[in-house]
Order: structure tokens, then C-alpha cells, then sequence
């Protein structure tokens, strides 16, 4: 008998232990250990597909663009428009550093070169969309300060809410950016950005699907609430780990015949 | 020398037709727009009512190769004449290390806005000069070839075949200069058709942290004509003998990037010619200085400075010339635009010239409506102001409103 009590006493203690150690490991999660973890989330090696822009406005009206991608990682993309027939043979280009701002470039067939963007640009919108460069850029983990709002279930998901906050001299749109970070495979499903008064102006939603052993957004939505506009990104005919060759990201490339 | 360039497109193209044809693809698009322009002064005449046809075809063949095709078909429906321009015609390779383009081609050299002193491969229609630059540069037999090496593009071109700026007639409301007791120009000596007498050129291009830098080379001809000048014992005068090119050489350098949240860029050739004549400027160095920013209401801003300097005084007095189109010594362009509209289709835009030196004015204030994609409407003014004996002066009488309507397919 005292055999079992001693027994049922080590397997409570072990379980007690287990269960504090568990919330224990729960409570220090910090809103920095989230973003790192979202800072390095797992990517393709690369990524090739196809991108459906549309563009709606208030009235419903669809302005609707195609475009070719190629991604490496995160820290390259590549992409040229297919459709509508007056920017056909546009394409864009970004290159993503840990250590300072992305360089990007637009190749526009009618001019017949490659031009920068400059960092001013970057708050203007991409291509006409309701993203802007700086959306389509990837944020340095270290220009934030981050703060965890919340715990919170967004399409049976469970998330972290994170608020991020520009550290002071970061060029950005944003005085604010509130992320919903899906618990298991730390992607954000949806994103809240504020204005420099500290008012919301656009809000991202995404949808993730599982390719291999990635998650891959196949759609993304930002809706922006000041003018009531909305762009819908739709991925399709997407593959992973394609093999591709370093060298397409360069701005040569970007003038090919596709 | 065309015959030989003809014959190793040929070859290439031969060449291609055994690579894989399982993944060849082809695309026909093109436009069609409208183009009208009508002096705002009394009696109002319609300078120009043009219906321009562009085509292009592409065909890509697997990942390696590829050709594009496009001319356009132009009506000018002031004179009842039709034309053909076939401005492109080009077969690429691609490798991992090396780009190849042969065939006639237009190729954009600069990183300025509209004003590129090293943009001198192709020579200009300058009769039209409120023309897109695309559609004024003339495309020319070429190989252009990009070798990638590290961080470095190497780009080399060879130009068998020439072709010189084009000007509005010296009888036409737009014409740069006259000359005395001559109605038209007469044809030109062109460059003997040898290979010593072939154009090349070279850059070299590199991103170095916040900007894109390149350095590049040309030695060919001066595109714009040059009169000489004899003198006639008969008449006791001087007078046209007749018209030729120099042999040029080019050293030209850019650079664009970011400074905080300025967009800045600058441009730079020195030229330099061993012909000794005293209507040609030699050596002279012109550049061009740019920044822009953006505003809030998505309003940018882009200011630029140029000015040609000379050796000597008697130089300064020959007006500037190659690459740029318009011979302007000391110069400075704004932009100011505002994408609007969803998807900002819509824009407005005030364009300028300054011209410093002369204290001349060109305005272009335009309105680009898309109401639906692939449809746009521009309309707009061009507006001269300036003393009489300036280039901008010669062209006060020529303010004019105009308006252009494009459907791309």
C-alpha cells in the first residue's frame, strides 16, 4: 500500500511539475520571442507561380492584373505583368537585406530600362494596388518594438495578437501594425495597419496552404478603410523548391521576353 | 556588312530550331491610338493627325530563347501617306552567364529622365519632338551582349549599320534652323559601309549598397549631321560644301539611388572627336543632375539640371547636339505629377523646360485619363516662352493643344 501511495505521490509531483513547467514555458512567451519566431519562419528554398491582382473599388468595379512570380526565400522576389495589355513586360524586382532597406526596381518596356525605386517611393502604392512597396517589402525585426496584446482564434486558429511599433527613424507609412500570428506555423493572418495619427487605414487577411512541408499563402486580401478599396492577391499554378538559378534575380533578367 | 550580319542571324536562328520546341510560345499585341495636335494661335492649323498602328510579336522558345518583332504602321492623315516603321526585330539568348540580343534593336542607355547624354546609340525622329522618346528612337541592325561577372554586367554592343537624327524639314514650323538660299537639306555622306567604320560601345554596371553605378564607352559616329563649310571664290562667300558625320568617342558614367528619401541620380559623357573642324565642338562634357521626392497626395516632385560644358567660347556658339535632342547649353526640367483614381490609372502632370541660358520656357501641363484598362485618353497643352533668337523662341508661335487616344491589345 505504501508502495502505491509513494508511487501516486512521484506521479502527481511529475505531473504537477510537467503541467507548471508547460504554462510556465507558455507565460514566457514574449512578443519578442513571437516575431522572432516569425522572423524565421521557413520559407521554399524558391517559390514560382502565378499572381492575380484585383483591384475593387468602392462600387465593385474590377480592375483585374496577371502576373508571373519567382521567390527565393524571402529576401528575393521576382515579377513580370502578363496582363492587362498596356503593362504587359512590366516587371518588378526586390531585394531583401537584414541589414538595411530592400532595393527594388521596375522595368517599364516603354522606357526600355531598368529603374530604382527610391526609398520614397516605397510608401506609394505598388503598381496601383492597395499595397504599397513597403507592404510587399519585408520589415527588419530590429526597426520594432513589439508588444503582446492578446491570445485569439481567428478561423478555428489560435494566434497571438502582436502590436508593432516603428523605432524612432524608421522610414515607414505605419505609426502601428497589429499582427495576428498563427500559433503553429507562426505566419500572420492578418495584419492591421495604422496611420501616423494612429487611425486604421488598411487591413491584410491571408490564407495559407500547405504545400510540402511549407505553408504558402495562396491568397491575400488588403482592404483599405479610407477609400473603401480592396486588392485581392490569388496565387495559383504555385511550386516549391524549384531549383531555381540565383541569377534571375538580377536586373537583367527583368527585361527578358517571357 | 549587312549581309554578314544577316547571315549570322541565320546562323543563330538556325541554331535555336534545334533546341527544345516543346515549350515554345507566341503573343501578338499591340495599339492603335490617335494622335491630333492643333496650334492654339489663329489660324489654328492642325499640326499633326496621325493614326498610329503599333505590332508586336513575341515568341519565346523554352527558357533560353526568344524573338520580338514590333513596327508600327503610321497614317498621317495631313498628307494621305502611309508608312511602315519596323523599329524591332531581335533574336535573344539567354544563358546563366551570358544575354544575347542580335538583330535591329533599340537600346536605352542613361539613368536621367528624358535628358540622357549617354543615350546615344540609336539615333532620334526628331519631326515630332512632343513624341514619346520610344517612339522617336530609330531602331539599328545591332548585337548587344550582357556577360554577367560577380556583381558586374559587362555589356558590349557592335552597330554595323548607321542611321542619323532625323529633323523636322527646314520648311516646317519646327525646324531647328535655316539656312540661306537652301529649301531642304541635302543628302548627307554618310559613313562607308566598312567594318573600321562600324559603331561599339561598352558599359559596365554594378549595385553598390544604395546605388546603381555604370561607366560605358562608344566609339562610333556623331549622329547628327554636320554641315562644311567651303569657301566659293565666285561669290566671295562661305558656303555649304556639303554635309558628313565625325568619327566620336564617348565616355560617359551614371549612378542612381537614395539619399533619406530623395531619389537622386546624375549622368555624365565626355565627348571627344580627332576631326578638326570649326562647326564641330570638340571636346565638350555635358551632365545632368536629378533628384526627386514624394510628397503627401502622392504628389512627386522631379527637378533636374543640365548643362553642356565647352572648351572654348566659339564652341559654346555651336548649338548642342548629340544624344539629347535638344540643343539646349545650360538647362533645368521639373516634373511635377499626381497619380490618381483607382488603381491610380488617372494622372496629371505639369512637365518643364528651363532653359538657363537663355531665359527660354517650355510648359506641358497633360491629363491622362484611363477609364478602363488599356484605354487611355491624354490631353494636354505645350506652351514655348521665350526671346525670339532662343530655341525656345523660334518655337512661340507653335503653342498648341493636342489630344491622344490609345487601345492596347
Amino acid at each position: 500500500m505504501k508502495k502505491i501511495i509513494k508511487l501516486l505521490g512521484i506521479t502527481v509531483f511529475v505531473f504537477v511539475l510537467t503541467v507548471n513547467l508547460v504554462s510556465a514555458q507558455e507565460k514566457v512567451t514574449t512578443a519578442s520571442e513571437i516575431m522572432e519566431g516569425w522572423d524565421n519562419r521557413i520559407f521554399p528554398i524558391d517559390n514560382t507561380g502565378n499572381m492575380t491582382m484585383n483591384l475593387i473599388d468602392k462600387k465593385g468595379k474590377i480592375r483585374t492584373r496577371l502576373l508571373k512570380t519567382f521567390r527565393m526565400s524571402d529576401d528575393k522576389q521576382i515579377m513580370w505583368f502578363l496582363e492587362p495589355a498596356d503593362v504587359k513586360g512590366s516587371s518588378f524586382l526586390r531585394l531583401s537585406y537584414d541589414d538595411r532597406d530592400d532595393d527594388m526596381w521596375v522595368y517599364l518596356p516603354a522606357f526600355g530600362k531598368v529603374r530604382r525605386i527610391a526609398s520614397h517611393a516605397k510608401k506609394g502604392s505598388f503598381m496601383g494596388t492597395d499595397f504599397s512597396f513597403e507592404d510587399m517589402g519585408d520589415r527588419k525585426l530590429m526597426d520594432y518594438t513589439y508588444q503582446l496584446l492578446k491570445e485569439e482564434e481567428i478561423n478555428r486558429q489560435s494566434c497571438w495578437v502582436v502590436e508593432s511599433i516603428p523605432n524612432k527613424g524608421i522610414a515607414t507609412d505605419y505609426s502601428k501594425i497589429v499582427s495576428w500570428i498563427r500559433k503553429d506555423c507562426y505566419y500572420d493572418v492578418r495584419e492591421e495597419f495604422y496611420d501616423e495619427r494612429g487611425n486604421l487605414k488598411k487591413i491584410k487577411t491571408v490564407e495559407f496552404k500547405k504545400l510540402k512541408k511549407y505553408w504558402i499563402p495562396v491568397m491575400m486580401v488588403m482592404e483599405n478603410l479610407k477609400s473603401k478599396h480592396k486588392t485581392e492577391m490569388i496565387f495559383d499554378k504555385l511550386e516549391v523548391d524549384t531549383g531555381l538559378d540565383e541569377k534571375v534575380f538580377k536586373s537583367n533578367y527583368m527585361t527578358r521576353i517571357h | 556588312m549587312r549581309r554578314l550580319f544577316l547571315g549570322a542571324i541565320i546562323s543563330i536562328m538556325t541554331f535555336m530550331s534545334f533546341s527544345d520546341v516543346s515549350s515554345q510560345s507566341y503573343e501578338l499585341r499591340g495599339s492603335l491610338r490617335e494622335f491630333v495636335k492643333v496650334f492654339s494661335q489663329s489660324p489654328n492649323e492642325v499640326d499633326l493627325s496621325e493614326t498610329r498602328f503599333k505590332l508586336e510579336f513575341l515568341s519565346a522558345h523554352g527558357e533560353n530563347s526568344a524573338f520580338k518583332a514590333k513596327s508600327y504602321y503610321i497614317y498621317d492623315g495631313l498628307n494621305k501617306k502611309g508608312t511602315w516603321d519596323f523599329q524591332e526585330a531581335y533574336i535573344d539568348y539567354y544563358s546563366s552567364y551570358l544575354d544575347v540580343r542580335v538583330g535591329r534593336q533599340v537600346i536605352a542607355w542613361g539613368k536621367a529622365d528624358e535628358i540622357n547624354p549617354t543615350d546615344i546609340l540609336n539615333p532620334q525622329n526628331l519631326s515630332n519632338m512632343t513624341e514619346n522618346k520610344s517612339i522617336r528612337k530609330i531602331g539599328l541592325l545591332s548585337t548587344k551582349t550582357e556577360l554577367k561577372l560577380y556583381d558586374f554586367i559587362l555589356e558590349g554592343i557592335w552597330k554595323p549599320e548607321f542611321d542619323n537624327m532625323k529633323l523636322p524639314p527646314m520648311d516646317s514650323r519646327w525646324a531647328f534652323f535655316t539656312i540661306p538660299g537652301l529649301e531642304e537639306l541635302p543628302e548627307p555622306e554618310y559613313p562607308q559601309n566598312r567594318i573600321q567604320d562600324t559603331e561599339w560601345a561598352f558599359k559596365l554596371s554594378r549595385t553598390v549598397s544604395l546605388f546603381d553605378l555604370s561607366v560605358s564607352y562608344f566609339d562610333g559616329w556623331d549622329n547628327m549631321v554636320t554641315p562644311v563649310m567651303t569657301f566659293n571664290p565666285t561669290s566671295q562667300q562661305i558656303e555649304m560644301d556639303r554635309l558628313k558625320f565625325f568619327r566620336t568617342k564617348m565616355i560617359g558614367a551614371d549612378f542612381a539611388g537614395s539619399i533619406a528619401s530623395f531619389g537622386i541620380w546624375g549622368e555624365a559623357a565626355y565627348f571627344n572627336t580627332d576631326e578638326n573642324d570649326p562647326l564641330v565642338k570638340n571636346p565638350y562634357l555635358q551632365y545632368v543632375l536629378g533628384t526627386d521626392y514624394t510628397f503627401g497626395y502622392n504628389i512627386t516632385l522631379n527637378v533636374q539640371y543640365f548643362q553642356e560644358m565647352n572648351e572654348t567660347e566659339a564652341d559654346k556658339e555651336i548649338t548642342s547636339k548629340l544624344g539629347v535632342g535638344m540643343p539646349l547649353q545650360q538647362a533645368a526640367s521639373f516634373r511635377v505629377n499626381r497619380d490618381f483614381g483607382y488603381g491610380e490609372a488617372h494622372s496629371i502632370e505639369l512637365f518643364g523646360y528651363y532653359d538657363i541660358k537663355e531665359s527660354g520656357l517650355l510648359l506641358q501641363p497633360k491629363l491622362i485619363l484611363s477609364p478602363e484598362d488599356a484605354f487611355d485618353v491624354e490631353t494636354g497643352v505645350i506652351v514655348f516662352a521665350a526671346e525670339e533668337e532662343s530655341l525656345f523662341g523660334r518655337f512661340e508661335e507653335n503653342n498648341q493643344v493636342y489630344i491622344k487616344c490609345t487601345y492596347s491589345f
